[in-house]
């Protein structure tokens, strides 16, 4: 049951609430309230539309769209709590992510959309694979085209590298041209109407073509499979409400009102979508925080919509500045970061790129939010020699603060998952107990992972290892099981124990000299459950998952389950002549646990006291310690000039060629044939970092720690790191700060 | 029997043999085909000749009524000619082939005609779809490859079963398109290209498929004189059950031999009329309401609470003026509707089947009904569903009986071993056959279980040269750990398998048939899979008979081999079959949900599973076929509008839902799962919105 919420709106929650109608964009602070006041902004809605007033009329419903799905979880729990405490029944409303939206329009009309409603998606491993064979495929025709390609002094190694980079190239450009609703003949079209003049002195041109000849044959495999994958999925939404007004106004008058949170994060697709779903009604709402947009280098997201939309003059624009969540230092800080980069960043096209001119201002007296007192917070910033000292440094000092402020929360926050996996050794060694959330949570990975130990068993009964594998899974954390566990892995003659023959004992299962003592019938629950498993064998691999699932799971667990079982349909569909062996073996794969579980969001996660929370930057989006450390903040990490060293450029190149052939591909589109900002590629990178950062700082409460080495690993050697630019600045922000407390 | 009819329509079935009458019936546990049957007794015990007697069905029988004895105790002569529609059509087709070959445009009317099965026909499509695909015909659509072939085919039996030329089904399609893409209407006239192209090789290669069996039927046969005269000679007399579920060729058909029968009886019954995805044409079927002499109505019976509901919950989503006859809306606050709807939900759909499964051990261990009283009906019978509930029913020693749809005929495991076994026999394959479905062969045709199934697969299968092994007397730790006289058994089946590897290759239907009954078949053999076989045999075989004419190799191995390709690559299987054939006594699993209410079975207990699904509320239009645009009731010009397209839907989900209520007893339950749709459910779903209308919200249990 949801528990009643009882809501007390700041000055700019409040303006939020009056909300009659129209197109509306808030930009939230980070700490504001943001998700607190859309939930009670859909119960105000249905409140007022109980009496017969607001712009929901009786039989609509308010739609809200949220980036992840445990987002969307939360949300609807929220919204039922902002109900409930306002009396109203449940009900009226519907909280759905991108994907989720677009597949349920798709579903309910396949027909009009070209497919049918048992469509089926690629999963993104899948979508590699076919990128990677069209790729193979074009690169074995096109030798005298990526070959020339290669740096001065040869190709060595270059046949590998283009590998990768031609990869990035199809991935960017296939994503960044559905995204626009361009499909290969289109976007072949595009370039050709753009002449082929200059096309050789224009190398993001020759990029994009490349990538486009590859969106061709990679499209070609898609449909040849007779699937989509997750952008067509979206595409096919929009293409639906475009080409269908009577489609769409349905769909209008089921949602006449539209809530868009983590706006900022929104693809072209995604407004394309809402735009048309709203046409009707106008109503629009569009919350989100465009200095906390930190997807758009690997999305087609860019906050550049969101910042363009709060301009727009038909559009009511609230502020929510509001925030409780750091001290008035750590917010200074931040504060300070926003106005140094829009005024004085050194590289001019920065200042407009990295972040909406707007501040954070602390909660007034009474807020029922209050900033931590800057008494109990403080800032320090460090560089180090090495790496190592650097990770020792913050391992050693974390494991201090949780004996001193066991109360407190705290986070280790890194720039990348590969700082991630050197912090976490550390930690390991200094032996703090961290929860590590880097790629995918534990207990998503055990879910996998006893799905993978059964499918392994069923595939191949007779080894020990996979009927030790069961057994774990079987027994539970049964001591006397433990006890068990050398006999089960000395089983050689399963079929005795799993189908004892008439007269033959359970001991003909293990080698004589084994001896059979104690409680037994953990033996015998294996025997049961393996035998129903074998027999559920027989079905196909996602059924036969789920049947599994079914006895294993509860809760969260099965909804892992379920997508674990999806993955595998979507396996074995790719690869028909797969049987169990090999889709147990692919499971078993660390790329099966990231894809099927890489958006295991963190919207259900609740930092705990005096246990320190490793993860991502990325992944700390909407999250709040008491104290973070940020590690990692070099300028390898955080470049500052587009002359600075970036990850993936091709120096010979002038950059990251699939960066610079979607940055044409954007140019094209947006500006016409005329050649764009060469370094935009870089620029845009640049001031994503500057955000990411600001989301890192944003995190802590009351205690921020930033640091850097002056030498990191790079493979089997060490190579120097400069200081980043922000980092140089930041330092100086805290000197200032210090210095004019006031 | 007759007793037990209201007084008019016991006089009518006792009645001589003349005339015609019209019976129509509501929906719900009075039979059609009890009825029809019991008028078949009357007319055999008046002295009627059984072959004098047709008798239209809906599906093909799995229950071949048996007519009552005849006068003194004995049958008649013969047996009463009782067929599906298609089925007397394709017989007529054979028969008068010499006839009408020439005139309907075959190539060769001297030689035989090939029927085709759906498989075989979409074999034939295939050959003409692929080099189109390879030009880049249909770019764009997203479908699978089988999906695209199952929809040109639905196109021509459109036009089949509504009588028209094929010529008019891009146009059809075309007019009624109201996107605005570019390129749209591209795909319509490659299908109708596909279709035309097909046509056109079925016709130079005598191939005969559903559409022109239809085709011929209704343009070639019923205007022919010589035809016309046969039938006279032959069908004095006319049954048919279930008239609502006929196609318009169909009610052309029986139109013109109420003309010229003895005697017609044709019973329908109201709000019926399932297939309307099949081409079936409720309206039109009600029309020869009128063509008939007496016209006879068995009332409703009391309405039951569950009626009640079903009215109450179509009402919600149905636009008014297509609901039922009987007042629609909320239901009166008389009707006590609790104790007609339970709401069972899970979060997740495993969970879901679980509880099921659970509710039905305690209804029938409780002593609140019968396993025969209970049935559960589901868009999909899908593995879980029949692992979780099969399991949970055979441990609690409850009988169990399913019958569901074929989807693909690869993802039947007893496919998957049978086609090991022969591309074990089949050297020249060179598809040697993976290792697992070796064990699951092996596991069948020696009676092992899975484990003893692997080792022997282990020891024995060569993998590289795709051949078993000879073990000799194996070694004597093999031979320990196997079952007594199992390496025997193998041995046998391998010099069996070599036997056929060393000779001329047979045909696969032989082989199969000789596989089934020399070493699958065992008597513990599930009938159901014992069922599974059977079609997998007769599905090979008319790939056999049809492959000279297919191009699908000369000689058996490459016939084989063709076929084996064929289910490789999903070949989709189009009829139904139980899993087990005693479905009287037992719970009944059964999928889609059309077929449950065509069997005409009345349960105390019914539990409508995944009930937020979009199966459901299936969406009628697909991107190259439309059942009612291509019905012959379809104005020709009119649009198909997204208003239209949502009425039909809501229309068609209303028949289903009052339907299903009527054959329920008691209380309808109706289950789902948070998980089973991409937003939750009840918010996608209206039978669960229309359900929570009725109980308050749809509350999902934790």
């Amino acid at each position: 049951m949801n528990a009643p919420e009882v809501f007390r709106p700041r000055e700019g929650q409040r303006r939020i609430l009056e909300y009659e109608g129209g197109l509306m964009g808030v930009a939230a602070v980070p700490g504001s309230g943001k998700t607190t006041t859309i939930a009670h902004l859909a119960a105000e809605l249905l409140q007022r539309r109980s009496r017969g007033e607001g712009p929901l009329p009786e039989t609509g419903r308010v739609l809200v769209v949220t980036y992840q799905a445990a987002a969307a979880d939360a949300l609807r729990g929220r919204i039922a709590r902002a109900l409930a405490g306002r009396r109203l029944p449940p009900g009226g409303y519907e909280v759905r992510t991108l994907h989720s939206l677009a597949f349920g329009i798709v579903q309910t009309w396949p027909g009009h959309a070209g497919t049918d409603s048992d469509l089926r998606v690629l999963s993104d491993r899948s979508q590699e694979e076919l990128i990677d064979r069209a790729l193979a495929e074009w690169s074995a025709e096109n030798r005298h085209r990526w070959e020339p390609l290669a740096p001065g002094e040869g190709g060595a190694g270059w046949e590998g590298r283009w590998g990768r980079i031609g990869v990035d190239i199809a991935r960017t450009v296939i994503a960044a041209a559905k995204n626009r609703r361009l499909d290969a003949d289109g976007l072949l079209g595009l370039l050709s109407a753009g002449g082929e003049r200059g096309e050789e002195e224009d190398l993001p041109l020759r990029l994009l073509r490349i990538g486009a000849e590859l969106y061709t044959r990679y499209q070609l495999l898609v449909e040849s499979w007779g699937g989509i994958d997750f952008n067509d999925m979206v595409r096919l939404a929009v293409d639906l409400a475009a080409s269908h007004e009577d489609l769409a106004a349905r769909l209008g008058a089921r949602w006449p009102v539209v809530l868009e949170d983590e706006a900022q994060d929104s693809v072209p697709l995604q407004e394309e979508l809402l735009g048309r779903l709203t046409a009707g009604s106008g109503h629009w709402i569009r919350v989100g925080d465009p200095n906390q947009s930190i997807t758009s280098t690997f999305t087609s997201a860019d906050p550049r919509f969101l910042r363009r939309f709060l301009e727009r003059g038909e559009v009511r624009t609230i502020e929510m500045s509001v925030s409780g969540r750091c001290s008035p230092r750590i917010m200074e800080l931040a504060n300070g970061l926003v106005d140094w980069t829009c005024q004085e960043y050194p590289v001019p096209e920065v200042r407009t790129q990295a972040f909406r001119r707007q501040r954070m201002d602390p909660a007034g007296p009474g807020d029922p939010q209050p900033n931590p007192d800057d008494g109990d917070s403080a800032i320090a910033l460090r560089s180090f020699d090495q790496r190592a000292q650097e990770l020792a440094y913050v391992a050693r000092r974390a494991l201090g603060f949780t004996r001193t402020r066991p109360e407190c929360t705290l986070a280790v926050l890194v720039p990348t998952n590969r700082l991630g996996f050197e912090m976490a050794e550390i930690l390991r060694e200094v032996e703090v107990a961290f929860d590590e959330r880097l790629t995918t949570t534990r207990r998503s990975r055990a879910v996998i992972d006893r799905l993978a130990r059964v499918l392994t068993f069923v595939a191949n009964p007779l080894s020990p290892a996979a009927l030790e594998g069961v057994f774990r899974i079987t027994s539970g954390e049964a001591e006397e099981a433990e006890d068990l566990l050398p006999l089960v892995r000395s089983c050689y003659r399963p079929e005795s124990l799993l189908y004892p023959a008439p007269g033959v004992a359970v001991a003909d299962a293990f080698p004589p000299v084994a001896r059979l003592q104690g409680d037994l019938q953990p033996l015998g629950a294996l025997a049961h459950r393996a035998r129903r498993w074998l027999e559920a064998g027989r079905y196909p691999v996602d059924q036969l998952a789920l049947a599994v699932a079914a006895e294993l799971f509860e809760g969260d667990d099965l909804a892992r389950a379920q997508r674990v079982a999806g993955h595998l349909r979507r396996r074995a569909d790719q690869h028909p002549g797969w049987r169990l062996p090999e889709l147990a073996a692919d499971l078993q794969r660390p790329e099966a646990a990231r894809e099927i579980l890489a958006a295991e969001e963190e919207a259900g996660y609740e930092p705990q006291p005096g246990q320190l929370t490793l993860t991502t930057m990325h992944k700390s989006k909407g999250m709040e310690w008491d104290l973070v450390y940020l590690v990692g903040v070099d300028g390898i990490e955080f470049p500052g000039t587009p002359e600075d060293y970036f990850r993936g450029h091709e120096p010979h190149l002038g950059g990251n060629p699939a960066e610079m052939a979607g940055a044409r591909l954007t140019g094209l589109l947006e500006d016409g044939p005329q050649r764009p900002e060469e370094r935009s590629g870089q620029l845009q990178y640049i001031a994503e970092r500057l955000r990411l950062l600001y989301v890192g700082i944003t995190r802590a409460r009351r205690f921020l720690s930033l640091s850097f080495s002056r030498a990191i690993p790079s493979g089997q050697r060490t190579r120097a790191a400069p200081e980043s630019l922000v980092f140089a600045r930041l330092g100086a922000l805290l000197e200032q700060g210090r210095r004019d407390p006031g | 029997m007759t007793g037990a009819w209201p007084a008019p329509v016991a006089a009518a079935v006792a009645a001589p043999a003349a005339g015609s009458v019209w019976i129509d019936l509501p929906q719900g546990p009075v039979a059609a085909a009890a009825l029809v049957r019991e008028r078949m007794g009357v007319l055999l015990e008046q002295g009627v000749n059984g072959d004098e007697l047709l008798v239209l069905v809906p599906q093909r029988p799995r229950r071949h009524p048996e007519p009552p004895p005849g006068p003194g105790g004995t049958h008649a002569a013969v047996s009463p000619q009782i067929h599906t529609f298609y089925g007397l059509a394709a017989r007529m087709v054979r028969l008068f082939w010499p006839r009408v070959a020439a005139e309907a445009g075959f190539g060769a009317p001297l030689d035989p005609p090939v029927l085709l099965t759906y498989e075989t026909a979409q074999y034939v499509m295939k050959q003409i779809v692929d080099p189109v695909l390879e030009q880049g015909a249909f770019d764009g659509l997203s479908l699978r490859p089988q999906r695209l072939l199952s929809q040109l085919l639905d196109n021509l039996n459109k036009a089949g079963v509504n009588g028209y030329d094929i010529a008019e089904v891009g146009p059809r399609l075309r007019a009624s398109w109201t996107g605005h893409e570019e390129g749209r209407e591209i795909w319509f006239d490659q299908a109708q290209g596909c279709i035309e192209d097909y046509r056109a090789h079925c016709l130079a290669n005598n191939l005969v498929d559903v559409s022109l069996v239809l085709q011929i039927f209704h343009r070639n046969l019923m205007p022919c004189k010589e035809f016309q005269d046969h039938l006279e000679g032959r069908f004095r007399h006319l049954l048919v059950e279930a008239v609502e579920e006929t196609v318009p060729v169909a009610q052309d058909f029986i139109r013109q031999r109420l003309a010229g029968v003895d005697s017609a009886w044709l019973v329908g019954r109201r709000d019926g009329g399932f297939r309307v995805f099949l081409g079936v044409d409720p309206e039109g079927a009600w029309t020869l309401r009128g063509d008939c002499g007496e016209r006879l109505q068995v009332p409703d019976e009391p309405v039951r609470p569950t009626v009640s509901l079903g009215r109450a919950l179509s009402a919600s989503f149905e636009p008014p003026e297509h609901a039922a006859e009987t007042p629609a809306g909320t239901p009166p606050p008389e009707d006590d509707l609790s104790g007609a709807l339970r709401l069972l939900s899970a979060r997740h759909r495993g969970q879901m089947v679980g509880e099921v499964a659970a509710e039905v051990v305690r209804l029938v261990e409780g002593g609140a009904a019968e396993p025969g009283e209970i049935a559960v009906v589901a868009p999909h019978a899908d593995g879980v569903l029949r692992f979780l509930v099969g399991e949970a029913l055979r441990e609690a020693g409850i009988p169990c009986a399913m019958v569901r749809r074929f989807e693909s005929l690869r993802e039947e495991p007893e496919t998957r071993l049978a086609l090991a076994l022969a591309a074990l026999a089949y050297p020249g394959w060179q598809q040697p056959p993976h290792a697992a479905d070796v064990s699951e062969a092996l596991q069948a045709a020696l009676g092992l279980d899975a484990v003893r199934a692997h080792l022997l697969t282990r020891a024995a299968y060569d993998a590289g040269s795709g051949a078993l092994r000879d073990l000799g007397d194996g070694d004597a730790r093999l031979r320990e750990r196997l079952p007594d006289g199992t390496l025997e058994a193998f041995e046998s089946l391998r010099r069996w398998l070599e036997a056929r590897r060393q000779g001329e290759p047979q045909p696969l239907d032989l082989f199969l048939r000789q596989l089934f009954g020399e070493v699958l078949s065992r008597p513990d053999l599930d009938p159901g899979r014992a069922a599974m076989y059977a079609r997998l045999i007769s599905s090979a075989s008319w790939f056999r008979r049809s492959a000279p004419s297919l191009g699908a190799g000369p000689d058996p191995g490459g016939t084989a081999e063709g076929y084996a390709r064929m289910v490789e690559e999903g070949v989709v299987a189009a009829a139904h079959a139980p899993e087990a054939a005693e479905a009287a006594g037992a719970v009944l699993v059964v999928a889609p949900v059309y077929t449950y209410l065509l069997e005409e079975r009345f349960d105390r207990y019914q539990f409508w599973l995944d009930a937020g699904s979009i199966s459901w509320w299936e969406p009628p239009h697909q991107p190259l076929t439309n059942p009612h645009v291509l019905s012959r009731r379809w104005p020709r010009q009119a649009r198909w509008t997204d208003a239209v397209d949502y009425e039909t839907r809501n229309r068609t989900l209303g028949r289903l839902v009052r339907g299903l209520c009527s054959r329920a007893g008691e209380t309808v339950y109706l289950c789902w799962s948070e998980t089973e749709g991409h937003g939750p459910p009840e918010e996608d779903s209206p039978l669960l919105r229309a359900a929570a209308q009725l109980a308050g919200p749809v509350e999902p249990a934790a």
